[in-house]
């Protein structure tokens, strides 16, 4: 018989998100750990959100060519998102904020609970570089020309810095914001942590498929819920910065397994702008462990990510 | 906060991976990969599939799930168990 370990657990919302943060058999310094872990996500949705024009973030997005002091936490998650923009050799670009303020996501809005599928998203370009050039001296930073979204990470960074401030306050923890999760240690049944993929057309029901995720972080980047009409078209959040449209033909969410949340959210996204054609060759040349779901409803898998997966339906019920 | 102070009487060892290389995600999910003898096993039959495909396939995902098309389950998981086992939390869509 396994019986459930104590647990500490404190839930917050930030990010559009319902965040739960548990420590496992919490040791003497939980509650101080917890605390600060609430605090850095705090400080990173106050400072980095698009959607307070009197956010540091916004601030410098009013006049991206000049040079602006901000908070550390800003510095830092800048330089997190121009590395991304490296590592996926510029599919990961946050300078598509002009692109979601045209197809009208300029302000914080309610979605649809129920799944609104995208129109066929534009096939990605092949031709792709990084070309976003920030600069930063101490506290202060220059864009470089653009206003820019930290929404394709943001949420990634402040669960991979809570989780840093979890580890080892007791003998397991989990950051659960929803779409980022993050584990360590062990799980409160004293066995390692199981982490359900969402079917996109049923979030409430039975997953598409579980991974073990213990001392990692799983990600997802779906359409379920961002997505919405514009000027008669059905548009969603993850732009292409090769075309300047909703990208990712033929998918409707990815998941990422990863060492921390933020890398694995940036790769979701630049995976799902491979579309249903390419993410197979993308996730295998990157060696990422990922697991797809297509317009048709297939469950895919990468050969990396099964070592991760213990559970996965062929078909997502819709 | 909620504090829940339920006694334990069973508790699983388990072993902990430490990643040392943050940019090494390839060789850190391998090595951990290795760490568990089944999924090891997976692991290297999965590669050596996988350089037996054309590259740029689009069915080689699909072909590696296939697995899992007549049980309801990625190879990895236990004999005979059909129904989703149960998970801590999920990964999806913001709520």
């Amino acid at each position: 018989m396994t019986v459930a370990l104590p647990q500490l657990t404190q839930t917050l919302t930030a990010m559009a998100s319902r965040i739960t943060l548990t420590v496992v058999d919490p040791g003497p310094g939980a509650t101080a750990a917890l605390q600060q872990a609430m605090r850095v996500i705090d400080d990173v949705a106050a400072s980095c959100t698009r959607f307070d024009p009197t956010s540091p973030l916004m601030r410098a997005n009013a006049e991206p060519d000049a040079w602006h002091r901000v908070p550390a936490v800003v510095i830092a998650a800048v330089r997190e998102a121009h590395h991304a923009h490296l590592v996926t050799d510029g599919r990961f670009d946050p300078r598509v904020l002009r692109a979601l303020v045209r197809d009208g996501y300029g302000e914080s809005r309610q979605f649809s609970p129920t799944p609104v599928l995208a129109e066929p998203g534009i096939a990605a370009a092949a031709d792709v570089r990084p070309s976003w050039e920030p600069a930063f001296d101490g506290d202060r930073m220059l864009l470089g020309g653009q206003p820019i979204d930290l929404g394709g990470i943001g949420k990634g960074l402040a669960v991979r810095w809570a989780a840093e401030h979890l580890r080892g306050a007791g003998a397991g923890f989990i950051v659960d914001a929803g779409g980022d999760i993050a584990t360590g240690g062990i799980s409160p049944d004293g066995g390692r942590w199981s982490i359900g993929i969402e079917n996109p057309w049923n979030s409430n029901g039975e997953p598409v498929a579980v991974v073990d995720a213990t001392d990692a972080a799983v990600a997802t980047s779906s359409i379920r819920l961002r997505s919405w009409t514009h000027e008669g078209h059905v548009r969603h959040h993850l732009i292409d910065p090769r075309t300047g449209e909703p990208g990712g033909a033929g998918l409707v969410a990815v998941s990422v397994v990863a060492e921390d949340a933020a890398t694995a959210e940036v790769w979701t996204k630049a995976l799902f702008l491979e579309g249903a054609s390419g993410i197979d060759a993308e996730a295998a040349a990157r060696g990422l462990a990922a697991v797809w779901i297509t317009a048709d409803g297939r469950v895919c898998m990468s050969a990396a990510a099964l070592p991760f997966v213990t559970w996965s339906v062929p078909r997502a019920a819709h | 906060m909620t504090i829940a102070t339920t006694k334990t009487t069973t508790m699983t060892t388990t072993t902990k991976m430490k990643t040392t290389d943050p940019t090494g995600a390839r060789a850190t999910w391998r090595s951990l990969a290795i760490a568990t003898p089944v999924a090891s096993a997976i692991f290297l039959a999965s590669l050596a599939w996988a350089s037996a495909v054309t590259p740029g396939g689009g069915e080689a995902a699909t072909a590696v799930a296939a697995p899992a098309a007549s049980t309801g389950q990625a190879p990895a998981s236990a004999p005979g168990q059909s129904a989703a086992p149960k998970t801590h939390a999920t990964s999806g869509a913001s709520k």
